[in-house]
């Protein structure tokens, strides 16, 4: 369908076609551009005000997702900024058996000597708590020694802080603990690292990995008490701080 | 180098405007609007409704001067804008009704040759039903082709075929009979 001459000549004309508007029509054209540039004007404001809001919703979110994350790990014993207490590996001899039932070693800063301990879960008004008792246990054939109690938690740095060590009433002599060790060490075929509790023909050896067990403790151990532990101890220090504070400042 | 002058300064002009620069949109203004009135007064016959549409559309263009890349010619950039504004006005007051008829005719129609003036021309088109200008003045005088009304107007192709099969038939009926008046056949 082209266009015919009549179409082609309405085009001519209508095209060309110029009709002066009214003289007020630029007036409320520019008022109506006002108003839109006043309104722009009042926009920019607005959406700087938003902007700072959702940013600062955006940080809270992100403040309470982190902590609530952290709490998570604190209630699942990880904790990514925290020391692990873990003993290290070592030969544990059993002289006897039948009173002792498993030798841990713990290695510690100062040269205390190495002796076999037990390992209990102690229970404490109902509530298992969740620590390793390091016992000495009484050598035939050296001095007696009394190596402080040592209460050590397990995957808490709080617990690492607040290890309770309660001084013995009987004093350790370090150099003839030290001593002793050394002698009973002297057999060429044991380590340094294994214990020579006592010279005897029917030793029996135990090795226990300490991993291992603080693994299968911390199995048995409940989410929620694990938890309240947590608090205990926390308070627990927070009591200790303030006392040592207390009395410094005295 | 006039022409070269000319587009240059209607590129300044432009530019000017879209800065919201007043003295520059007046001047726009003052170029483009009695066209573009005319434009608007094709679509809607009260001529003061049509100074509103204009007006309105006139404020579109300011807003998107900045969208304007150059690239065609800016008075067909206003036209187009105009046009649009007069197909929202129209639809939203709901003037327009189209029949979903598919039924168009190939046929040549007689060339008539008309000294019509612009104001026969116009009342002519007046006379026509709003789907029918709409789809004629598109395609016959904006130069849109089908496929492109069927988009602007939400129809089908067919539709718009028919429509303007439809006003070109009534169109050449109404010359005919003021053909006839003025000879006084009739």
């Amino acid at each position: 369908m082209e266009p015919n001459k009549l179409e082609q000549d309405i085009k001519k004309k209508l095209g060309a076609r110029s009709i002066t508007p009214s003289p007020m029509a630029w007036d409320r054209l520019d008022a109506m551009l006002s108003v839109a540039e006043k309104k722009e004007n009042k926009k920019k404001p607005i959406v700087m005000w938003l902007s700072m809001a959702a940013c600062f919703v955006a940080l809270l979110f992100a403040g309470i997702f982190y902590l609530n994350r952290e709490s998570s790990n604190v209630k699942n014993g990880i904790d990514d900024g925290s020391t692990v207490v873990s003993a290290p590996e070592k030969k544990v001899e059993n002289i006897t058996p039948a009173v002792i039932k498993e030798e841990v070693i713990m290695e510690t800063a100062a040269p205390i000597a190495e002796v076999p301990v037990a390992v209990t879960a102690k229970k404490r008004d109902n509530k298992v708590q969740p620590k390793v008792i390091i016992k000495s246990q009484p050598i035939p054939g050296l001095p007696q020694v009394e190596t402080p109690k040592q209460e050590v938690a397990v995957n808490t740095p709080e617990i690492e802080k607040s290890a309770n060590i309660r001084p013995s009433k009987i004093k350790v002599d370090a150099a003839a603990l030290l001593a002793s060790v050394d002698k009973a060490s002297q057999n060429p075929t044991q380590h340094t690292s294994a214990v020579a509790v006592a010279p005897g023909p029917a030793k029996k050896t135990i090795d226990v990995n300490a991993n291992t067990l603080l693994t299968s403790v911390e199995g048995e151990l409940d989410q929620s008490f694990r938890g309240k532990v947590i608090n205990s101890i926390q308070k627990n220090y927070n009591t200790v701080k303030t006392a040592v504070v207390t009395r410094n400042r005295e | 180098m006039k022409v070269i002058d000319l587009h240059s300064d209607e590129k300044n002009l432009i530019k000017e405007a879209a800065a919201n620069n007043r003295h520059a949109q007046q001047r726009l203004y003052s170029k483009h609007s009695g066209k573009m009135l005319g434009v608007c007064r094709q679509y809607i016959k009260d001529l003061h409704l049509a100074e509103d549409v204009m007006i309105t559309a006139f404020m579109k263009v300011f807003a998107n001067l900045k969208n304007f890349e150059h690239k065609g010619s800016f008075e067909g950039w206003i036209r187009r804008i105009m046009v649009n504004e007069c197909i929202s006005y129209l639809r939203v007051q709901k003037k327009v009704g189209f029949l979903e008829d598919e039924y168009y005719k190939e046929e040549s129609f007689n060339n008539i040759e008309s000294n019509l003036s612009v104001d026969d021309i116009q009342n002519l088109i007046d006379s026509l039903p709003e789907g029918y200008k709409m789809v004629f003045n598109l395609y016959c005088i904006e130069g849109y082709k089908h496929q492109e009304i069927a988009k602007m107007l939400d129809i089908s192709e067919g539709t718009s075929k028919s429509q303007l099969c439809h006003a070109r038939k009534m169109l050449q009926e109404q010359v005919n009979k003021l053909k006839n008046y003025e000879n006084g056949t009739e």
